[in-house]
């Protein structure tokens, strides 16, 4: 056999018996490359892949700012809804979902794994002035929830001492979790369960943004 | 002649016939000086070593500005009539307008609007306008009143069109407790600009635009995409 009959990909020898084998005539590299064009392992080969921006970050936004009524009462420990008729979804692979399936009401967002910060304000409704309770993200993998600090805070409009206070946590969940946002039981006072309002469709938002 | 003579960049078969190739031996790849976590990029027609991709978020635009007035009563919000917007208050007249006041980033630029109407002559930052993109609006609103149970209501809003950017957040007066955060979200189509302001939406009682401390106040925006 002489060295003619050997190839490597589309490469053969020249006169003197030189290869010049080129990146894509490996056999596990599938790459018709752009400019800047990176080579990246995916599904058993190695292909050209055009990096993503640095200059977006992912993210998901509810709070229309909408005149719409709560959708159910108020309860320790029951999830909140927050309400968008076009909900700003920019994290791939996360979705919105409602448990209670309440239009364009949303309690729950899959993510995928990752790290975010997360930010929300919740406006709930009460049977007095005095009325207030607080609230957290929470994550839930297969059954397990985590609490993340730093609870919010929810006081009944008239409460001149009890500014809204708004929860934050940077959530850092290494598989795909259900993010909700929890009632928390502890000092809830004189939440509402009937005549709900319109001031969380007024004065609620979400905020989440994929910072790793 | 034997496959002996075979080579593959600068690798030549062994006494078995065997030949060791080194990604550097390929024709269209130089990976001279490469170190850990680089990455193999594409530049020029050839594939070279590259600091690995970055998923790092860099925002491409922002702006902020914020007062630096401290004492006075200002002037009073309204609800109703002519654009009411938030504005900062600063002691400077716009046309020296300090940086000390103000930080802008990329497609994005502060204006003082007007004020009832009328434009003011200090620097006073009451508009945010942005250039194609997706942003996120931030703002922390300090208002004066004489009564604890004074409020007024803010709300991201489209200068021009009215548009609705994110929900209302409440502010009650006097005391420092009762400065306020408030948050919108606002989308630019290519080509177009948009300008944002704080609007005055609801009142009860009066609330004026002195701020109370340094620099207890903030509209901004910065820009996710």
């Amino acid at each position: 056999m002489s060295h003619n009959k050997l190839s490597i990909g589309t490469a053969t020898p020249d006169a003197t018996g030189a290869i010049a084998v080129a990146l894509n005539d490996l056999s596990d590299v599938n790459a018709s490359p752009s400019e800047n064009d990176y080579l990246v392992y995916s599904s058993g080969s190695w292909d050209a892949s055009t990096p993503s921006t640095t200059t977006t970050a992912e993210h998901i936004w509810l709070g229309e700012g909408a005149s719409q009524t709560y959708p159910e009462g108020w309860i320790a420990n029951r999830h909140v809804y927050f309400y968008s008729a076009s909900p700003v979804n920019q994290i791939s692979s996360a979705s919105l979902a409602s448990s209670d399936s309440f239009a364009n009401w949303y309690d729950e967002i899959s993510i995928p794994a990752g790290t975010y910060l997360a930010q929300c304000r919740v406006e709930g409704d009460f049977t007095s002035s005095s009325g207030v309770f607080r609230y957290q993200f929470t994550t839930e993998i297969s059954g397990t929830t985590t609490t993340h600090a730093a609870s919010g805070v929810s006081a009944d409009l008239g409460n001149t001492n009890q500014n809204p206070a708004h929860a934050q946590a940077l959530v850092k969940i290494a598989s795909t979790a259900t993010l909700r946002v929890n009632i928390i039981s502890s000092g809830a006072t004189n939440l509402a369960t009937t005549g709900m309002t319109t001031n969380h469709g007024l004065y609620g938002y979400l905020w989440l943004m994929k910072v790793g | 002649m034997s496959h002996n003579k075979t080579t593959i960049g600068t690798a030549t078969p062994d006494a078995t016939g065997a030949i060791t190739v080194a990604l550097n031996d390929l024709s269209n790849v130089d990976v001279s000086g490469a170190s850990d976590g680089s990455a193999l990029r594409y530049v020029g027609s050839e594939w070279a070593h590259a600091p690995s991709v970055s998923s790092t978020y860099e925002t491409a635009g922002y702006a902020a500005g914020w007062s630096t007035y401290t004492t006075g009563g200002g002037n009073s919000y309204t609800a109703t009539g002519a654009l009411n917007s938030y504005r900062t208050f600063d002691v400077t007249n716009w046309e020296n307008t300090s940086s000390s006041v103000q930080i802008t980033f990329g497609g994005l630029d502060l204006d003082r609007g007007t004020e009832g109407g009328t434009t003011p002559s200090a620097t006073r930052f009451s508009r945010i306008i942005l250039d194609e993109g997706k942003y996120l609006l931030i703002a922390t609103t300090y208002a004066r009143s004489s009564s604890s149970a004074n409020w007024v209501e803010w709300q991201w809003r489209d200068t021009n069109t009215s548009a609705i950017l994110g929900p209302r957040w409440r502010q009650y007066g006097t005391a420092q407790k009762n400065i306020a955060q408030g948050f919108g979200y606002v989308e630019v189509s290519a080509g177009t600009t948009r300008t944002c302001d704080i609007r005055c939406v609801a009142i009860n009682g009066s609330m004026a635009d002195a701020p109370h401390n340094f620099q207890d106040d903030i509209i901004s925006a910065i820009q996710v995409g």
